[in-house]
């Protein structure tokens, strides 16, 4: 299982990075520049990420652009809606419309408030099918 | 003579006869005068035989006529006197003379007199003259007085007035039109209205903008029409006035003129100019508001995350009571303030009005069981049930906004779960008829819980903003007081109630009311239902309500037992019972199920558990299924199908992952596997990684034999007894592909051809893990792999207990990170971090001679080193250098090996 987490915030990341490294691997990138040259990588490696966890405020390149263009890259390259990553936005959701316009119009597969807990996170992780109960 | 008085005492018909001044200088006129007016019903007061006389009578006695004799002796005439009396009082006079001459009537017709006589008269032709010229005095005064009234009011009223005829020339204007325009009567005389009205249009419009503008008064009347335009006075000044503007129409309906009306409008501008600016600043300041509110949380929010978060992680690591509790109560402390902070932002936000409705279309179901899933875990960890009640008719599509509706829900919920300690919560949802006819029905949600209940005098503050029923309850529950507050202004966003019932010591219950409509789940019968019967028993009445309504509209028959004894007793075989489900059961209901179950063999049963463990594990075992709590309808349909048709279907993706199970597996069962001492095999060419992880399975508990290479691996394993075998895939000389391979063609030896072999490699395609397994490898791991990992690896494939003499991975983990500060550790991380360090140097001074791409390689392998040493950071740090590689970025790069350089140096001095 690999994650990518992508989020400006020192402590927010290497919450994140704790909280999965008993799930599988986990890449750290500060920004959505960053992320899509992470997403090519894996890709390029054949072993593309199959979580990616993206807030939406980053600086230089912003959730909703990185998420736009990864979807792009993904249809460009042929991959099919099933494997398409997941997605999760987290956000601290003081914007909601952000949120909704990610979620439901930009290809987030969910979103995860912060600050994220460990319960939230699994919940999340299980419904995305990455963990079984 | 008699019809004549009857004439003149008809006209004459007043409350006192008229009072007349006679003036008639000849005596004997006089005197005949005075007896016909007599007796034609007149008072005469007075005779007098001159002018001065006359003026003097009147003044005294105010006569109501005064017949003046033309002919006066003295200096003054009748007609001079006529004058002078004219001056004092308003009396009608009326002229009698003799004489017809031209000069004299003249002079008459051009005084102050309402008729006159000429002598010899008749006694007919005086009342005659005397009645008229009474009934014209009356006219004009008449006239008189109403012209005063308009004329005055026209002066009296702060609006300009103008009337023009159709030559353009103006026939009137009041004195504010005198005043607003700046020319006065008199010069207006030889004007045309143009010269008075010079207009254009107000500054920034057009004359078309300027009409439609004043609100509406054009729709009164298509003339009336209203304009506000720029005046300039008579000295060149301009004023904003309101220009009405109207036809004015003669009686036989033919245009005659028109009427201005001009306001001053210059105070109402202002206004209006004023209003504007506060609307504006109002808009301004409530949209920095709501900026400020959105960066607050965002800012207030980020540090907690950290704070909640680390202590969280710390509290895992904590090896001492002491610093579990100070670390619990910093967690608390977090999570708390984290409460109050999204409780307050979300309460002012409604406050300030920003919450938007957004309408969604979703199935109600849905929600309710996403709600319900949310608190469940909470609530079966204190032993509590979550039971549903929403009939099909109302479990379908519903629109209205989602996410206010699941937190109107959710607070509520996990209320009634924080105040019950046992028993359960409902959830139920059924449609309301209004009271009155014809309103649209409503939704009745209600949440109901067993709980302690509210006092009664406490109910109606529960609603209020950080009142919570107890002072202490916030001590012993948590919360911040706001919750049903917001739950309440949500609530009445979506244009609904919410109110409140409880009786301490049973329960209480939140009833909330919407204004939609769900329609109906679209529920397909299915085949296998048919004719089909199913026994229910459950210890919640509304859930039993609830299955029984889906089953049965599903096409099952549906028997429900409400006591256990009822249950327990039931000759179900011969109720001709089809299946038996229990819900909720547990302890002795447990019980009674199975033996039921035990007799009857060829019964299936169906049951339900709550999600957090279940300790009877053998009577499970005995059931057909086991349903997670909360219950998920269209999963039990789905299984109930299964079961009563005998087919194998697959299971909807949408339930694979979770809601049910065949039997649980705990603790205990792991624990019951054997503990002996393994023998590991532990190949790989990396020195770091050999050193590490044979540490590792050392505070394992077990033994480890280290082979640098796969053909040393082959020969080493033909001399020991060795249990297992941990090959790492990239090895030179003999890599792990090829030497597990030998192995298993027995070139190790026949003692260990089918030893359990664990590959371990860096690579996860399908390709690999397929070449894995075809060689013959029992498993794989991952690297960097997690200690947890291993040891379930270990367990699986051998059968043993993965780990001797502690209680669980997690023990190991801790125990290995408290010995971090060991000898071998410490001394190669700083290694490490030197050759990282150098190598740092190197990337950036000489960078362009290197090349990006060997910068690339070099930090991709530096980097499974900082795993092994579990430096994140660096790790971390050195991926992103990667990426700035591939991108060209040489700025970037620099960027990263200065945050590099920083942590290294953090390295050296937390551990030097």
């Amino acid at each position: 299982m690999r994650f990518l987490v992508v989020e400006d915030d020192f402590g927010s990341r290497r919450l994140l990075q704790t909280m999965v490294r008993d799930i599988g691997s986990c890449d750290v990138v500060v920004d959505g520049v960053e992320a899509i040259d992470a997403f090519r990588l894996a890709w390029e490696e054949n072993d593309p990420y199959d979580v990616i966890f993206l807030d939406i405020m980053m600086p230089r390149m912003d959730g909703q652009e990185a998420l736009r263009r990864l979807r792009e890259l993904e249809k460009e390259m042929g991959v099919r809606e099933r494997d398409a990553v997941k997605v999760v936005m987290t956000t601290a959701l003081e914007d909601p419309r952000n949120v909704i316009e990610a979620y439901y119009k930009g290809g987030a597969t969910t979103y995860l408030v912060k600050p994220i807990n460990r319960e939230s996170l699994q919940a999340e992780l299980t419904q995305l099918g990455i963990v079984s109960t | 003579m008699s019809e004549l008085n009857d004439l003149s005492s008809d006209l004459n018909a007043r409350e006192e006869a008229l009072r007349i001044l006679v003036v008639e200088d000849e005596r004997l006129v006089a005197v005949d005068i005075k007896h016909r007016l007599q007796r034609l019903g007149y008072s005469v007061i007075r005779v007098v035989s001159d002018g001065a006389g006359a003026i003097s009578a009147t003044r005294e006695l105010s006569p109501g006529l005064v017949l003046m004799d033309i002919g006066l002796q003295g200096s003054m005439d009748g007609i001079e006197a006529a004058n002078q009396i004219g001056k004092l009082r308003d009396v009608p006079i009326i002229f009698v003379t003799a004489n017809a001459d031209d000069e004299v009537l003249q002079r008459a017709l051009k005084g102050n007199a309402v008729g006159y006589v000429l002598k010899p008269f008749r006694d007919r032709e005086l009342v005659v003259s005397i009645e008229m010229a009474l009934y014209k005095a009356d006219a004009e005064r008449k006239l008189r007085e109403a012209r005063w009234w308009t004329e005055n009011t026209l002066e009296t009223i702060s609006e300009g007035v103008i009337a023009v005829d159709q030559l353009g020339l103006v026939r009137y204007m009041n004195s504010s039109a005198e005043l607003l325009t700046g020319w006065s009567r008199d010069e207006i005389r030889e004007k045309s209205s143009d010269d008075i009205l010079q207009t254009e249009a107000l500054a920034g419009e057009t004359e078309d903008q300027a009409e439609i503008r004043v609100e509406g008064r054009e729709q009164i009347h298509p003339d009336f029409l209203a304009r506000r335009v720029q005046l300039t006075t008579k000295s060149g000044a301009r004023v904003p006035v309101e220009l009405v503007e109207r036809v004015l129409y003669s009686p036989e309906g033919d245009p005659r003129g028109l009427v201005y009306s001009l306001k001053d409008i210059r105070e109402y501008l202002r206004y209006e100019g004023e209003l504007h600016a506060s609307r504006a600043e109002a808009i301004e300041a409530a949209r920095a508001r709501s900026e400020f509110v959105a960066n607050m949380s965002h800012e207030l929010r980020t540090p907690l995350n950290s704070i909640i978060g680390m202590s969280e992680l710390a509290l895992e690591r904590a090896d001492s009571d002491d610093l579990r509790e100070f670390l619990g109560i910093l967690r608390n402390s977090g999570e708390s303030l984290l409460g109050l902070i999204n409780g307050i932002l979300d309460f002012s936000k409604i406050e300030a009005g920003k919450m938007k409705l957004i309408e969604q279309d979703f199935q109600l179901l849905a929600l309710f069981q996403g709600c319900l899933e949310h608190i469940a875990v909470q609530a079966h960890k204190k032993k509590v049930r979550v039971v549903q009640f929403i009939p099909v008719s109302l479990a379908g599509k519903v629109t209205t906004d989602q996410q206010k509706l699941k937190q109107i829900l959710l607070n509520l919920l996990s209320n009634a779960v924080k105040f019950t300690s046992s028993g359960e919560v409902a959830l139920t949802a059924l449609q309301e008829d209004p009271e009155i006819a014809g309103a649209a029905p409503m939704l009745r949600i209600e949440v109901r819980d067993t709980g302690e209940g509210i006092p009664p005098e406490k109910l109606e503050q529960v609603f209020e903003a950080f009142t919570q029923i107890d002072g202490s309850a916030t001590r012993h529950y948590g919360g911040t007081g706001i919750g049903l507050a917001i739950t309440r202004s949500l609530v009445d966003l979506l244009r609904g109630t919410v109110s409140v019932e409880s009786e301490p010591g049973r329960g209480t219950s939140f009833i909330v009311r919407l204004p939609i409509m769900p329609a109906a789940y679209e529920l397909t019968p299915r085949a296998a239902f048919y004719g089909r019967r199913v026994s229910v028993y459950s210890n919640s009445g509304a859930e039993a309500a609830f299955v029984e309504d889906w089953l049965q509209k599903a096409g099952l028959d549906v028997k429900l037992f409400e006591q256990l004894s009822e249950f327990k007793e039931a000759e179900l075989d011969g109720e001709g019972s089809d299946l038996v489900l229990g819900l909720g059961l547990r302890g002795a209901e447990l019980e009674a199920i199975s033996r039921l179950t035990g007799k009857r063999s060829s019964l299936p049963a169906f049951i339900s558990v709550p999600i957090a463990g279940v300790t009877n594990l053998k009577t499970l075992q005995k059931t057909d299924c086991v349903l997670n709590e909360p219950l998920r309808i269209e999963l039990l349909l789905h299984r109930l199908a299964v079961a009563l048709s005998g087919e194998q279907e697959d299971v909807p993706s949408e339930h694979a992952a979770k809601g049910s199970t065949k039997v649980y597996i705990d603790d205990a069962a792991l624990k019951a596997r054997p503990k002996k001492q393994l023998v590991v095999l532990l190949a790989d060419d990396d020195n770091m990684n050999r050193l590490v992880n044979s540490k590792l399975l050392e505070q394992m508990g077990h033994k480890v034999v280290k082979a640098e290479n796969g053909q040393l691996a082959v020969e080493r394993l033909r001399r020991i007894e060795a249990d297992i075998v941990l090959m790492d895939l990239e090895m030179p000389e003999l890599d792990g592909f090829a030497a597990a391979s030998a192995i298993r063609k027995g070139e190790a030896g026949d003692h260990v051809m089918n030893i359990p072999i664990v590959a371990v490699t860096a690579h996860t395609t399908e390709k690999d893990r397929r070449r894995v397994f075809a060689e013959g490898m029992n498993a794989m791991l991952v690297k960097p792999f997690a200690m947890e990992e291993l040891a379930n690896v270990i367990a699986e494939v051998t059968g043993n207990s993965a780990v001797l003499g502690v209680e669980s991975p997690m023990a190991v983990a801790t125990e290995q990170s408290r010995s971090a500060g060991t000898a071998l550790d410490t001394t190669d991380i700083l290694r490490f971090a030197a050759e990282l360090s150098s190598f740092v140097d190197e990337a950036a001074a000489t960078g362009d001679e290197l090349g990006l791409d060997e910068i690339g390689r070099r930090s991709m392998r530096l980097r499974g080193s900082a795993k092994t040493l579990g430096l994140v950071e660096v790790d971390n740090l050195l991926f992103r250098a990667i990426l700035a590689c591939r991108r060209d970025d040489n700025p970037g790069l620099v960027g990263v090996w200065r945050e590099l350089e920083g942590a290294l140096d953090e390295i050296s001095r937390s551990r030097g």
